[in-house]
């Protein structure tokens, strides 16, 4: 997918996820629709064809929200630890979808409560709450997309090396592999940091913000600082010392340099 | 009155309850215009528009349970960050649509059962009410996406975890 169209679709010019936003219409059709079924079997009348009406509409937001859903799917770095519970989300939301189609199909004619559409009606609310409990934990526990508006780059799996260090430096990743301004995700035998290369040098400081330990190589490099896209947090890269907070703590920096095509970084002593 | 603060956060859920709950009115009243705009167009009759008022009727109920946690939410807020003010506007104009789709409400109380069509005052405060519901969601989503509000709020003890477990340099936990 062409990357601006990507962007558009993630809501990026909108300073605002587009997904979001849009899943609020499933959400609260599905569960009305739901509702009215109740009511129904309550003795309210008349609300068979509305209650159709609000399940069907949600079906056709959920399927826009599909859309913007792969598209920031697609921006989750594979290791990320909430991948899991992205996948676990999207499949339970395709699975609602399914419920729901056939609950709808068997709306069509439908002229007094039945027990087999309100019965998958209600399987269906009880996976999109699930499904939507997982959007919160992405959102609220992980971070997924705060800040991400703000970013230009797009975060890749992190370099993973676990090797022997050699007068202290362990070979990280290929020199041609990081381009300027552009924070890196990397592992060093356990140590998780970030990488940019800035005007001829490079920097390395810990991934972990130290407020509430968002994901650095996920912020924006502004001017000597990097800033955390959690809470915007602003350290210096060559220090690794607060620039603005809430963080109150530095971060730990790491020696870089280049060497024959690679990128190196001293790891501390055990 | 700290218990009541944190369960209306969602301490009990794990993360906040606000963001919850709002996609209740804020699905429904953007479809209570959809049904609107078709009842308009010819489509769909007396049922078109109980759709209608159900979901101004649901999108009502839940926006009126959805206040409170919102008020939770915004006492920690620490007065000064941009994101009070922010949140000031986004309040107040939830309290705007909420009083638009009230109104709206109320006056199609007694023919919901019957009417056939949608006066043009109803439709107008559908389209205002969704109009500024737009702009105070947006504001909203801003908090959470732009400002943090509630990111990493009852994940701490996750992340630091992990975070040690990458050697990150970190405050001294509480015990220390």
């Amino acid at each position: 997918m062409p990357g601006a169209i990507k962007r558009i679709i993630q809501g990026r010019p909108f300073g605002h996820p587009l997904h979001p936003m849009i899943v609020h219409l499933p959400i609260g059709l599905w569960v009305l629709s739901f509702a009215l079924d109740v009511l129904g079997w309550l003795g309210i009348d008349g609300l068979i064809r509305p209650a159709f009406y609000a399940l069907l509409a949600g079906l056709a937001f959920a399927v826009l929200a599909a859309v913007t859903g792969f598209a920031d799917y697609t921006d989750v770095r594979k290791d990320h630890p909430t991948r899991p519970t992205a996948t676990k989300h999207m499949l339970l939301n395709v699975a609602a979808v399914v419920v729901f189609g056939v609950s709808a199909l068997y709306r069509i004619h439908q002229s007094q409560p039945d027990w087999l559409p309100t019965a998958l009606s209600a399987i269906g609310v009880i996976l999109v709450s699930i499904s939507g409990y997982l959007g919160g934990v992405m959102v609220y526990d992980d971070g997924l997309a705060a800040g991400r508006h703000r970013r230009r780059h797009q975060p890749e799996q992190t370099h993973k090396v676990d090797a022997a260090p050699d007068d202290g430096y362990v070979a990280v990743m290929e020199a041609d592999d990081l381009p300027e301004n552009t924070p890196t995700r990397v592992e060093a035998n356990g140590h998780v940091m970030v990488l940019v290369r800035r005007g001829g040098e490079l920097f390395a400081v810990q991934e972990y913000c130290t407020h509430r330990c968002g994901p650095l190589s996920e912020g924006t490099v502004e001017g000597a600082n990097i800033r955390c896209p959690w809470h915007r947090s602003t350290f210096e890269l060559r220090s690794g010392r607060v620039a603005e907070g809430p963080a109150k703590v530095e971060l730990k920096t790491f020696d870089a340099r280049e060497d024959d095509g690679k990128i190196l970084v001293r790891i501390p002593a055990a | 009155m700290d218990w009541l603060k944190h369960i209306l956060q969602g301490r009990w859920l794990g993360h906040p309850l606000h963001p919850a709950l709002v996609h209740i009115p804020t699905g429904l009243w953007p479809a209570a215009l959809l049904f609107d705009a078709i009842a308009t167009a010819g489509g769909g009759g007396n049922a078109m528009l109980r759709t209608s008022f159900a979901c101004i009727a649901g999108g009502l109920l839940v926006a009126t349970l959805a206040i409170p946690t919102g008020l939770a939410e915004f006492v920690e807020i620490k007065p000064g960050r941009p994101a009070r003010r922010i949140g000031v506007y986004h309040m107040i104009l939830n309290l705007i649509a909420t009083t638009l789709f009230a109104i709206n409400l109320w006056l199609r109380w007694n023919n919901w059962r019957d009417a056939w069509t949608v006066t043009p005052l109803q439709l107008t405060l559908s389209v205002l009410g969704v109009l500024v519901l737009f702009v105070s969601g947006y504001l909203g989503g801003r908090l959470a996406y732009d400002r943090g509000i509630g990111v990493g709020r009852m994940s701490k003890d996750k992340w630091r975890r992990i975070a040690e477990a990458g050697h990150a340099n970190l405050p001294p936990t509480k015990g220390e």
